[in-house]
């Protein structure tokens, strides 16, 4: 195998895969036989299967109680655990009737409100009282000679 | 003849029934395992041992769920790690917990002095391990403590075996690179 410049080591990844045997065949030869000639790498591979033997005493560690029969008692205060529902289209359906009703009732309402604004039918516009100072005969005025102010109704 | 246990499916399908006492069994198989990666995750005792409870009636609540596909071992491990993960995000300060004095250190010298070198030794790694991001420690534990391969990692976190791979590296050249430091 070709020695490789420091530059073109195996990244830590790989020699971490080779310590964990997650590498292929050819890649694992590969790795193994450059960080046996390469100082650096060497020392790296070293380093990382001492760290897996360091690790070793911790997995020694346990909870000192059974938790097994407390879960239990626990558990015998919730029941038995439910199943998922499994809800099919016309439940989905239904889900979406109240925004449905909602978009439906703002529909309604604009189009009852544009057909006021454009036919003008049923529509009276309210006149302000304080329209009344431009009538012809402002309030409490003399209406003088005018028929109009006599006309019955008036 | 020692009797053979019954496979983890057996006791889940129970389970799924509503059958407290197989539900126990899967307890009992797994408690240590669970409660080591929780402790590792958390830092302290006394959390580890609500938290874990806390994982265990999530995974009962969540049993109707589980497929047979799935290994009962991966799929309890994602929910204790988001149980460990959330209890973290939580609070945001992990507590250094360092061994008990009495702590026997497996496979190490048997004089008091080689003792209390392999113990200095386990307390190092348990700082440089609790000074790892979350996300990397995690990854840690499952793979040197409970040798989990590299997609068993990914089932279990929900994250690619790529993730997994790299994630690990890094993880692993920071407790080195500490070590170093430390000359340990």
């Amino acid at each position: 195998m070709k020695d490789r410049t420091p530059s073109e080591c195996p990244r830590t990844e790989q020699l971490s895969a080779l310590v964990d045997g997650e590498l292929a065949g050819a890649a694992r030869a590969e790795i193994a036989d450059h960080a046996g000639s390469c100082p650096l790498c060497g020392a790296m591979l070293r380093d990382l299967g001492e760290l897996r033997v360091a690790f070793r005493p911790l997995a020694a560690a346990r909870p000192g109680v059974d938790l097994a029969s407390l879960i239990e008692q626990r558990l015998a205060a919730r029941g038995r655990p439910a199943r998922p529902r499994r809800y099919g289209r016309w439940w989905q359906a239904w889900q979406l009737l109240p925004s449905g009703l909602a978009a439906a009732g703002v529909l309604t309402a604009g189009v009852y409100l544009g057909a006021l604004l454009t036919a003008g039918a049923g529509a009276t516009a309210l006149r302000p009282a304080a329209m009344a100072m431009f009538d012809a005969v402002a309030p409490g005025g003399l209406c003088v000679g005018l028929p109009s102010c006599y006309a019955p109704g008036k | 003849m020692a009797q053979i246990e019954p496979a983890d499916g057996v006791w889940v399908a129970r389970s799924q029934q509503g059958d407290r006492e197989a539900f126990g069994m899967l307890v009992r198989r797994y408690q240590d395992r669970v409660y080591r990666y929780i402790l590792r995750m958390v830092g302290s005792r006394d959390e580890a041992l609500e938290l874990m409870q806390e994982a265990f009636i999530k995974a009962w609540q969540a049993l109707p769920g589980w497929r047979p596909e799935a290994q009962f071992r991966t799929w309890l491990f994602s929910i204790a790690s988001n149980t460990a993960t959330d209890s973290l995000r939580r609070r945001k300060v992990v507590e250094f917990v360092p061994l008990d004095e009495d702590y026997d250190v497996p496979g190490e010298a048997a004089d008091p002095a080689g003792q209390l070198q392999a113990k200095q030794r386990l307390r190092a790694l348990e700082a440089a391990l609790n000074r790892l991001p979350d996300d990397q420690r995690e990854i840690v534990l499952l793979r040197e403590i409970e040798d989990m391969s590299y997609s068993e990692i990914s089932a279990a976190l929900g994250i690619s075996e790529g993730t997994v791979k790299s994630r690990l590296a890094r993880a692993r050249e920071a407790l080195v690179g500490h070590y170093r430091r430390k000359d340990v």
